[in-house]
C-alpha cells in the first residue's frame, strides 16, 4: 500500500508539488500572524480544586500576578527623611502603572497599613505616613516605633533589621499586558534608584516580561542555530539540494504547524521555543535519510551509465516511507499523551505538537524525494572537501566492527550497566522547581538577584492562601435573611490562629496572616493595653464586637484584605521564602494533615486549598507528579502497540522500547544531578523525547531487514544499513547536536538547559542506534528483522548440503 | 551397528525433547514477556499515581508565635514556664534552651509556680488549674472553684510546706495547702481584678488589683481590706523585700512603694521614673540592689530602695516586643512575653533565647 502511495506520488509529482507551494503559501500568511505571548491562566490546570478556589478568591485574597519592590536604604535604617521620601514617590509612582488594582496597594507611605491605637472614644487607626510625610524626627522616631509595635508591618513589610521595606500592588489580571507592566516598573525604578536606596523588583508580571525581553535574543538564536545548521550540512553533503532541501522541509512543516495553530487560535508561547526546535530537527532528519538514501541509490548506477533521477527518488521514497511514517506516529502518538493533563498550555502545545510532527510526513517523506526526482546532475559536488571519506566513513566501519566482534557484547554490558546507574540516579528527579528564585532565568540574572535579597530580608515575596469558612447557598439565618459573619465563631478564629501557627513551624513559610491575627491585639487595646489579653475573645459575640470595633477604625474595605464582605469566608496568607518543589508540597502536605488532625474544626470552619502563586504551581506540580509516571507509560505503551502492530512481532514492540527507555533514564539522572526539576516546561520535551528517541533505530532496523529479506547475510545487512541509514543518523545527530548547543549560550536559564538536554537525547538515542541496537540485532537475531521463512530455507539448503555430502 | 545407530539416535532424541522442551520453555517466556511488558505499561499509565516525598518539619519548642506569660524558677538553673494554647516547657540551663511538657488542656496558661523540683502548678484562662509532683513529666487538671461570670487566673505563687495562692478575674483568690491538689476560694466574688499576689510575712498577704486597689490581709487570708493609692491605673504586679518595704507596679508605668508594711503608699508619678509603658513584673535584684520591672513595647526599668533614682530602658534597639514575667538571676534576670531573654542589669545586655 505504501509502495503504491509512493509511486502515485512520484506519478502525480507536478500536482503534489504544486499543492504544497499553494498550501504553503496560504498558511504562510496565517503563520505570520500567529501571537507570540504568555498567558499566564494558561498554566492554570483548570480543573484543579486548587485552581477554583483560586479564582473564586484572587480578587478579593490576592492574584497570582502581585509585583513587589523592595526598598533597601544603601547606609542604616529606612527612617530617615531622603529613604522615606523614596518609599513615598515609588508608592505614588505606582498609579503611573496601567492596570494596577489600586485598592490593593501595600506600602507603608499608603493607606492601608495602619497603626491601630485605643483613644478615648475606643480605638482608632492612622496610616503611618499618608498622606504626608513625617515632618520632625519626633514624628519619625513616633513612626517607628509605632511600625515596631506592629507585628503585621514590621517583619512582612518592614525588615526585621529596619534597612529595608515591602511595597506590593496587585493587578487586575484581565487587563495586565505583562510587557508594558515590566517596562513601566523598570522604569520608575530607574527613576528612584539613586546612591539612597536600591530597589528590587520581583512578580510574575516582571518574569514573564522578562522572558518577553529576551525574544529578540530567542530570535538571534534561532537563526545562529540554523546558520549553523546549514554550513554544516553544506560542508558534510557536498551539495546545494543536500542544504536548502532539509532546511525546506523544516521550514515547511513550521509554516504549516503555526499556521494550522493560528487558524486554531493558539498562541506560541516563547517558552516552548525548544519543543519547536525538536520538531523542527525531526523534520530535517527525515529529510537527511531521504537525501542520504538517494544518493546511496545514484552511486550504483555505474558512471558510465545515464543517471536516473526520478527511479533513485522513487526507490528512496518507496523504501523509507515506512519506517518513516512509523516514526512520525509514534511521535505524534507519544504527544499525544501530554493531552491527558489538565493544563490547557499543554493541551494546547498537544496539539501543535501533533499537528506539526503530522506534516512532517508531507515535508520530508513526500516533498524531498520529489524535489530530488528533478535532480539534473546528481552526481556533482559543490566543494571538494569529502567529510564521508575522512571521518564518516571511518567511523561508520568502526559500527560495523563493533557488531562483527565481540566487542557487541562489551557495547550491551555497557548500556546495561547505564541503564541502571542512571536509572538509580533517576529516581531523585524532583517535580516542581529544584532551586529557589525562577528556574527560568539564571541565577545571577537581575530578577534572581532581586528575588534572593528580598528574601534574605523577608519572610518572602510568594504568597498562598488558603480559604476558611463559607456558608451554603441561599443559607437563611434565624430571622430568613442572609447569613453574615461565620468568621466570627470563637473556634473558627481559634483555629485559624493554631493553623498558623502550624504551618509557621516550617522554616520556609516566613509569615502568616489573617483577620485571626487582627483580633487579639484590638482585645489587648480594650483591656488597657494588657499583654497578657492579647487573645481572641471568649465569645463568638464578643469577636464579632472586637471585629467591629476593628472595622470602625478602618477604612471601609480595609479587612477586605483579610474577608469576604459578608465576612463568611477568610483567608489565611502564607509567604514563602522559595518556591521550591519540596517546599510547596511539604506546605500543602501540613496544611492537609492539620485538616485531618482537626475533623470538628474543619467540619465547622472548612479549610480550603489554595490561592496565590504558590496555590497555582502547587496545583500544577500535583498534576505534573501524577502524570509523571502515567504519560511516561501511556508513551511507551503506545510506542510498542504501533511496533507491534507495524511489523507483526510482540518482540518488536520490546526491540525499540531499549533506545527509548534508555535516553529517558540518562536524561532524567542527568536532570536530577544538574537540579533541574521536571514542571511545566519540561514535560512536553519528555513525551516528544519518548517518541523521537526511537527514530533512528527504525530507520536502521528497517534497512537492516530489507537488505536481509533480499537475501544478503546477517553481518553484510548489518553493514548495509549503518553505512547508509547509520550515515544519515550520524549526520543529523552531529548537525543538529552542534546547533542545539547553540541555546547553551541563551540569557534564558530553561532554554539553555533544554538545550542541554535536547543535545543529551540526540546523542544518547544516536550512539543506541548506530552501536546498542544493531549489537542486539545481531545477538538475538529477533525474527522481526531476520525473516524466519528466509531462515528456514537457507537452513534447509545448508542442511541438505551437509547431508548428502557423505554419502 | 544399527544398534548402536539406534543408540545413538536414542540419544539424541532424548537430548532433542529436553532440548525441544527447554526451547518451548524459552518460546513460551519469549512470547509471554511483551504482553506481560504491555499489560505492566498500561497498568502503570492507568493507575500509579505517585505521591510527594514530603520533608519532615521539626517544631521549634518556642514559636515565634508563641506568647510565654508566666515563668518559675525552680532552682538556679531549672525554669519552667508558660504560654497560650496549653504551652509548658522547661530549661534546665537558665533559660538557654526549653523542651516541651504535655499540658491537658489548650486553654492559654498565665502563670506557674514551683515548689520544688517535682511539684509545680499552673494556671490560667476558664480558671484552669493543673498540678505536677513529677517534674512535669504528667500534668493532671484539679478542681478549683469557679465564677459564673469570668474565670481567668492570672498569678499563681508558692510558699513552704504546700500552700500555694492563685489570683485572677472577678475577685477571685484561691489558697491550697496541699501543693495545689485542693483550692480554696478566699473571698467573695467581686468585679475586680486580682492581678498579683505576694505573701510577706506569717500572717500578712498583698494583692495587686484594678482601678490602683491594694488588697491586704492580716489573717491569712480570711479578711482582706482594701486601700486606694493614688494610682489612677490598675495594678499588675506586687513585691516585698522585706516585711516592711515592698513596690507594686502597674499599667502606664504606674509605681507605688511601702515602707511601713503597707500602712502607707506612695506613688512615683510617671514624669519622675520616666516609665509611661505598662510594667507588668517586678522583683528585687540582691545582687544590684535595686528593683526591677519589664512590661509592654520592649521597656524595662530599674530603680532604688529609696524611690530617688529611677534608670528607664529599652530591651533593645529593636526587640519592643512585650513581656509579662521575670526571674532575678544573680546580677541578671530571664524575662519572658512575645520572647524570651536575659537582661545584664548592669550592662543593659539583652540576649535572645527565642522569638
Amino acid at each position: 500500500m505504501l509502495e503504491n502511495l509512493a509511486l502515485f506520488c512520484m506519478r502525480h509529482r507536478k500536482v503534489v508539488l504544486g499543492l504544497v507551494v499553494f498550501l504553503t503559501a496560504i498558511l504562510a500568511n496565517f503563520a505570520y500572524k500567529i501571537d507570540v505571548k504568555t498567558v499566564f491562566e494558561d498554566l492554570q490546570p483548570g480543573s484543579h480544586e486548587y485552581i477554583k478556589v483560586h479564582e473564586q478568591f484572587k480578587d478579593t485574597f490576592g492574584g497570582t500576578n502581585i509585583m513587589t519592590f523592595m526598598v533597601q536604604s544603601t547606609e542604616g535604617d529606612i527612617f530617615q527623611m531622603p529613604v522615606l521620601k523614596k518609599i513615598r514617590d515609588l508608592t505614588k509612582g505606582l498609579y503611573s502603572i496601567d492596570a494596577i488594582n489600586e485598592f490593593q496597594i501595600f506600602s507603608i507611605a499608603g493607606k492601608k497599613l495602619k497603626e491601630t491605637r485605643a483613644s478615648t472614644v475606643g480605638i482608632e487607626s492612622f496610616p503611618y505616613m499618608w498622606p504626608e510625610l513625617p515632618e520632625t524626627q519626633a514624628d519619625i522616631d513616633y513612626m517607628k516605633e509605632a511600625i515596631l509595635r506592629s507585628p503585621l508591618v514590621y517583619g512582612p513589610f518592614v525588615s526585621k533589621d529596619l534597612t529595608a521595606t515591602l511595597i506590593t500592588v496587585d493587578f487586575f489580571d484581565n487587563l495586565l499586558d505583562f510587557n508594558l507592566a515590566y517596562e513601566q516598573a523598570y522604569d520608575l525604578v530607574k527613576q528612584l534608584d539613586d546612591e539612597t536606596v536600591d530597589i528590587s523588583l520581583v512578580g510574575n508580571p516582571i518574569l514573564y516580561g522578562w522572558v518577553d525581553h529576551y525574544l529578540p535574543e530567542t530570535m538571534k538564536l534561532i537563526s545562529i542555530a540554523a546558520s549553523i545548521f546549514l554550513v554544516l550540512l553544506f560542508v558534510i553533503n557536498r551539495t546545494w539540494r543536500g542544504t536548502i532541501l532539509p532546511l525546506l522541509s523544516g521550514a515547511i512543516s513550521a509554516i504549516w504547524a503555526l499556521g494550522v495553530a493560528q487558524l486554531c487560535g493558539i498562541h506560541f508561547d516563547p517558552l516552548v521555543v525548544v519543543v519547536a526546535m525538536l520538531i523542527t530537527a525531526r523534520a530535517v532528519s527525515h529529510s537527511v535519510q531521504m537525501m542520504t538514501r538517494y544518493h546511496e541509490e545514484i552511486d550504483k548506477v555505474d558512471d558510465n551509465k545515464d543517471v536516473n533521477s526520478l527511479s533513485a527518488a522513487t526507490t528512496t521514497m518507496k523504501d523509507l516511507l515506512r519506517p518513516g511514517l512509523l516514526g512520525i506516529a509514534t511521535d505524534a502518538g507519544c504527544v499525544t499523551v501530554v493531552a491527558i493533563s489538565p493544563i490547557p498550555l499543554l493541551q494546547k502545545l498537544v496539539v501543535l505538537a501533533v499537528v506539526w510532527v503530522g506534516t512532517v510526513a508531507i515535508s520530508s517523506l513526500v516533498v524531498t524525494p520529489v524535489l530530488l526526482s528533478w535532480v539534473k546532475n546528481p552526481k556533482s559536488y559543490a566543494h571538494p572537501l569529502n567529510l564521508d571519506l575522512l571521518v564518516i566513513r571511518p567511523f561508520l566501519d568502526i559500527c560495523v566492527r563493533v557488531v562483527a566482534t565481540k566487542a557487541r557484547y562489551v557495547v550491551v554490558f555497557l548500556a546495561t550497566i547505564v541503564f541502571i546507574g542512571s536509572g538509580y540516579l533517576a529516581q531523585d528527579l524532583d517535580v516542581g522547581d529544584s532551586n529557589p528564585g525562577s528556574p527560568i532565568l539564571w541565577p545571577d540574572g537581575r530578577y534572581n538577584v532581586d528575588s534572593a535579597s528580598i528574601n534574605k530580608q523577608f519572610p518572602g515575596a510568594d504568597r498562598m492562601f488558603v480559604v476558611v469558612g463559607g456558608v451554603e447557598e441561599g443559607a437563611k439565618n434565624e430571622f430568613g435573611g442572609k447569613v453574615v459573619g461565620k468568621i466570627k465563631n470563637v473556634e473558627i478564629l481559634d483555629g485559624m490562629l493554631r493553623f498558623q501557627q502550624y504551618m509557621e513551624q516550617q522554616k520556609e513559610i516566613g509569615a502568616t496572616i489573617s483577620v485571626a491575627d487582627v483580633l487579639p491585639s484590638v482585645n489587648q487595646t480594650l483591656r488597657e493595653g494588657n499583654f497578657r489579653y492579647s487573645e481572641l475573645g471568649t465569645t463568638t459575640d464578643q469577636n464579632g464586637e472586637l471585629l467591629f470595633m476593628f472595622e470602625r477604625a478602618a477604612e471601609p474595605g480595609d479587612l477586605l484584605r483579610f474577608t469576604d464582605v459578608d465576612i463568611n469566608y477568610a483567608s489565611v496568607l502564607m509567604y514563602f521564602s522559595d518556591r521550591k518543589g519540596d517546599t510547596i508540597a511539604t506546605a500543602i502536605a501540613r496544611v492537609k494533615q492539620f485538616i485531618k488532625d482537626n475533623p470538628e474544626l474543619q467540619e465547622l470552619a472548612n479549610f480550603r486549598l489554595a490561592g496565590g502563586i504558590i496555590g497555582v504551581i502547587a496545583s500544577v506540580n500535583e498534576v505534573i507528579l501524577s502524570g509523571q509516571i502515567q504519560s511516561i507509560a501511556l508513551a511507551l505503551f503506545i510506542l510498542v502497540m504501533m511496533c507491534m502492530f507495524v511489523y507483526r512481532s510482540s518482540i518488536a514492540g520490546l526491540f525499540f522500547m531499549v533506545p527509548v527507555v534508555l535516553a529517558n533514564l540518562v536524561t532524567f539522572a542527568f536532570m536530577s544531578w544538574q537540579n533541574i526539576g521536571m514542571n511545566i516546561n519540561t514535560v512536553p520535551v519528555a513525551a516528544l523525547g519518548i517518541g523521537l528517541g526511537v527514530d533512528y533505530t527504525l530507520y536502521i532496523c528497517d534497512r537492516i531487514k530489507g537488505e536481509y529479506d533480499s537475501g544478503k547475510t546477517h553481518l553484510e545487512a548489518i553493514g548495509i544499513s549503518l553505512h547508509c541509514a547509520g550515515r544519515g543518523v550520524l549526520v543529523t545527530a552531529l548537525v543538529l547536536i552542534v546547533s542545539v548547543g547553540v541555546w547553551l549560550f541563551s540569557s534564558l536559564r530553561f532554554q539553555a538547559e533544554m538545550g542541554m538536554l535536547i543535545g543529551m537525547w540526540l546523542t544518547v538515542s544516536a550512539l543506541s542506534a548506530l552501536f546498542l541496537m544493531p549489537a542486539m540485532a545481531y545477538i538475538f537475531k529477533p525474527k522481526f528483522i531476520f525473516n524466519e521463512e528466509r531462515d528456514q530455507t537457507t537452513d534447509a539448503a545448508d542442511s541438505a548440503l551437509t547431508d548428502s555430502t557423505p554419502a | 551397528m544399527s544398534e548402536n545407530n539406534t543408540a545413538v539416535e536414542k540419544t539424541s532424541e532424548i537430548s532433542n525433547t529436553a532440548e525441544s522442551i527447554v526451547q518451548k520453555i524459552a518460546k513460551l517466556i519469549v512470547s509471554i514477556m511483551p504482553w506481560a511488558i504491555v499489560g505492566t505499561l498500561l497498568w502503570a499509565g492507568i493507575f500509579i499515581k505517585p505521591t510527594a516525598v514530603i520533608e519532615e518539619v521539626i517544631p521549634p519548642v518556642i514559636n515565634v508565635r508563641d506568647n510565654i506569660f508566666g515563668l518559675s524558677k525552680v532552682n538556679s538553673d531549672v525554669y519552667m514556664a508558660v504560654g497560650n494554647y496549653g504551652k509548658i516547657i522547661i530549661s534546665t540551663d537558665k533559660g538557654k534552651s526549653w523542651e516541651s511538657q504535655t499540658a491537658p488542656t489548650v486553654s492559654h496558661l498565665q502563670d506557674i509556680t514551683s515548689w520544688d523540683e517535682n511539684n509545680s502548678v499552673a494556671v490560667g484562662n476558664n480558671g484552669v488549674t493543673l498540678r505536677t509532683s513529677d517534674g512535669g513529666k504528667n500534668w493532671i487538671e484539679v478542681e478549683s472553684p469557679k465564677s459564673e461570670t469570668a474565670n481567668k487566673l492570672l498569678r499563681v505563687h508558692s510558699y513552704p510546706d504546700g500552700e500555694g495562692w492563685a489570683v485572677g478575674e472577678m475577685g477571685m483568690i484561691l489558697q491550697s495547702l496541699d501543693y495545689g491538689e485542693t483550692w480554696k476560694q478566699m473571698r467573695e466574688e467581686e468585679d475586680v481584678f486580682m492581678n498579683d499576689i505576694v505573701r510577706v510575712n506569717d500572717t500578712t498577704l498583698f494583692i495587686a488589683g484594678e482601678f490602683g486597689l491594694i488588697f491586704k490581709s492580716a489573717d491569712n487570708g480570711q479578711t482582706w481590706k482594701d486601700t486606694q493609692t493614688n494610682s489612677p491605673n490598675s495594678f499588675t504586679a506586687v513585691a516585698f523585700r522585706s516585711p516592711q518595704e515592698g513596690v507594686v507596679v502597674g499599667l502606664g508605668g504606674s509605681i507605688v512603694a511601702t515602707s511601713d508594711g503597707g500602712e502607707t503608699w506612695t506613688y512615683i508619678d510617671p514624669k519622675v521614673s520616666g516609665m509611661t509603658e505598662h510594667l507588668m513584673d517586678v522583683d528585687w535584684s540582691d545582687e544590684t540592689n535595686e528593683w526591677v520591672a519589664v512590661g509592654n513595647k520592649g521597656k524595662w526599668i530599674k530603680f532604688s530602695a529609696d524611690m530617688t533614682q529611677f534608670d528607664s530602658r529599652n530591651l533593645s534597639d529593636t526587640d519592643l516586643t512585650s513581656h509579662t514575667e521575670l526571674a532575678i538571676d544573680g546580677g541578671s534576670f530571664l524575662s519572658v512575653g512575645q520572647t524570651v531573654g536575659a537582661m545584664e542589669i548592669k550592662s543593659n545586655a539583652w540576649t535572645l533565647f527565642a522569638d
